[in-house]
């Protein structure tokens, strides 16, 4: 369970806050997304969560440890795929693994299992510049899951690519988790992609943010995108464009 | 096809501007016809020709060593500098400006001080290589390293990197195409400066028998060791064009 309480954070320098008095409870497991403007402290909430950013007031812990003490419990997955053009694929997703110094061989294996599972077995010689947006959001994916963490962090993963492309990534996503045992916290500020996606959506409110509504998706598992055509699911994004403009015009 | 259109695109322009330039030159010398002050091209060529021992085995071996030589510690010194400006901001605060100052003396002015300290030896020579030489590789090694893409850094530190590995996994690597900028710059300012340098105090090389042929109004055989000189320059670009293909050819997507 992932815990926020009494969260404020202001950035060094800065006069206006990003958070104040924030709290959160997360469950182990869920697909959660979090959705909001731009400049509404979903980047924040991560960073935090990364840490690379600390807060100043609250605490922010993991069943109970706080976050400081865990390690690798969180991988991060960023908006752009950041690959290292210098590297191979198989080399890239072998990064997280390397840095904290796990033998060579465990971790090319560990690399080619994910590049499997990530649908690009034979590419792990090729280099970023040979393969496509979707390709490279893959292989950024399978380098997110060889960091090991319970927690995956996705800070809009598809916002760069194509519509059609985004749309068979996101099929693809939701099919990647439904096999793994991780939560899966999202960034996004696409309202459909957050429907299709998740069980789970919390809209950060106020500015600074001091609190959260949450909607739950009353969609199954197994899910496919006609089911976005249900009459509730059409309500559900109408309550949450409705809340997304007032919050913006606040 | 395809060789042939890059031959057009690539290397026609240059081929057909130099033989332009090289021919009004031949032309010109023939005219005026004082060859002892204005040799032409072909003069050049013959006399290079005949003296070909004499260069070639006798004086290029010595400056193409003060040439590597120098060189290569402007490589150690250039990039030893900028990773310790890229890691201390009060190294990098204290050497600024100093570094500048150095760069705002004529080497060719106090080279013969150097001749003056170590005599006709290899070390003054190497000085004054390693003083033109030098800032360019630590200013462009630098600024490589600052502009590392932040969003990697911050990827690393998700990862658990300590700042050592962020450097050699990420920074190095990122600053290795401007590092590589630096190198062709140098290379031939490290030629031109090693053969002033045999100028004002060799007792041989391609640079002091350029000189000596001055005294004997032999203008062919002053351009014979500088031709030669140009052709080392050449070689080592193209060299090095070919290490940066291999090493790092990701310049356009960092």
């Amino acid at each position: 369970m992932l815990c926020f309480e009494h969260v404020s954070f202001t950035y060094p320098g800065s006069e206006d806050a990003i958070f104040r008095d924030f709290s959160l409870r997360a469950e182990k497991g869920g697909f959660i997304s979090v959705i909001g403007e731009s400049g509404s402290g979903k980047t924040t909430l991560f960073r935090l969560l990364n840490g690379l950013e600390q807060p100043q007031e609250g605490s922010i812990t993991i069943d109970g440890t706080p976050i400081p003490e865990k390690k690798n419990f969180a991988s991060y997955m960023p908006q752009q795929d950041l690959l290292f053009p210098w590297l191979s694929v198989e080399q890239n997703v072998m990064l997280p693994m390397t840095i904290r110094k796990q033998p060579k061989e465990l971790c090319r294996k560990k690399a080619l299992e994910m590049l499997k599972k990530v649908g690009l077995a034979g590419w792990e010689k090729r280099y970023p510049r040979e393969l496509s947006g979707g390709m490279r959001q893959r292989v950024s994916f399978a380098r997110t899951l060889c960091a090991g963490g319970e927690l995956l962090l996705l800070d809009e993963p598809f916002s760069a690519l194509d519509s059609i492309t985004r749309i068979s990534l996101q099929e693809w996503l939701r099919d990647q988790w439904n096999h793994l045992e991780k939560t899966i916290l999202f960034i996004t500020h696409d309202v459909e992609e957050a429907v299709f996606l998740s069980e789970k959506i919390l809209v950060l409110t106020g500015r600074p943010v001091t609190g959260l509504t949450e909607f739950e998706v009353p969609l199954p598992r197994e899910r496919t995108r006609e089911m976005l055509l249900r009459p509730d699911i059409a309500e559900l994004k109408e309550q949450l464009i409705a809340l997304l403009r007032s919050e913006a015009t606040e | 096809m395809t060789r042939i259109t890059a031959f057009k695109t690539k290397y026609a322009p240059p081929l057909i501007l130099g033989g332009i330039l090289l021919l009004i030159w031949q032309l010109a010398a023939d005219a005026v016809n004082m060859g002892h002050i204005l040799p032409g091209p072909l003069q050049i060529l013959q006399r290079t020709w005949e003296l070909r021992e004499a260069l070639i085995l006798h004086h290029m071996p010595s400056t193409l060593l003060t040439i590597l030589c120098g060189w290569l510690l402007s490589v150690l010194i250039g990039t030893g500098l900028a990773v310790l400006m890229h890691f201390s901001r009060h190294i990098e605060a204290m050497l600024h400006h100093a570094l500048i100052v150095t760069q705002t003396i004529p080497v060719m002015c106090i080279s013969p001080l150097f001749v003056l300290w170590l005599g006709y030896t290899m070390g003054a020579r190497l000085i004054a290589v390693v003083l033109s030489t030098f800032y360019a590789i630590t200013l462009n090694t630098f600024d490589g390293l600052q502009e590392t893409d932040t969003k990697k850094k911050e990827l690393m530190r998700t990862y658990g990197a300590n700042r050592l590995q962020i450097f050699l996994r990420l920074e190095a690597p990122s600053a290795l195409p401007k590092l590589f900028t630096a190198l062709k710059m140098t290379i031939p300012w490290a030629v031109v400066d090693a053969a002033v340098a045999e100028w004002l105090g060799a007792t041989q090389g391609l640079g002091y028998f350029s000189k000596r042929m001055i005294s004997k109004m032999d203008g062919a055989a002053v351009f014979a060791p500088l031709l030669i000189l140009s052709v080392l320059a050449l070689l080592g670009m193209a060299v090095l064009e070919l290490a940066e293909r291999k090493a790092a050819g990701y310049r356009s997507e960092l």
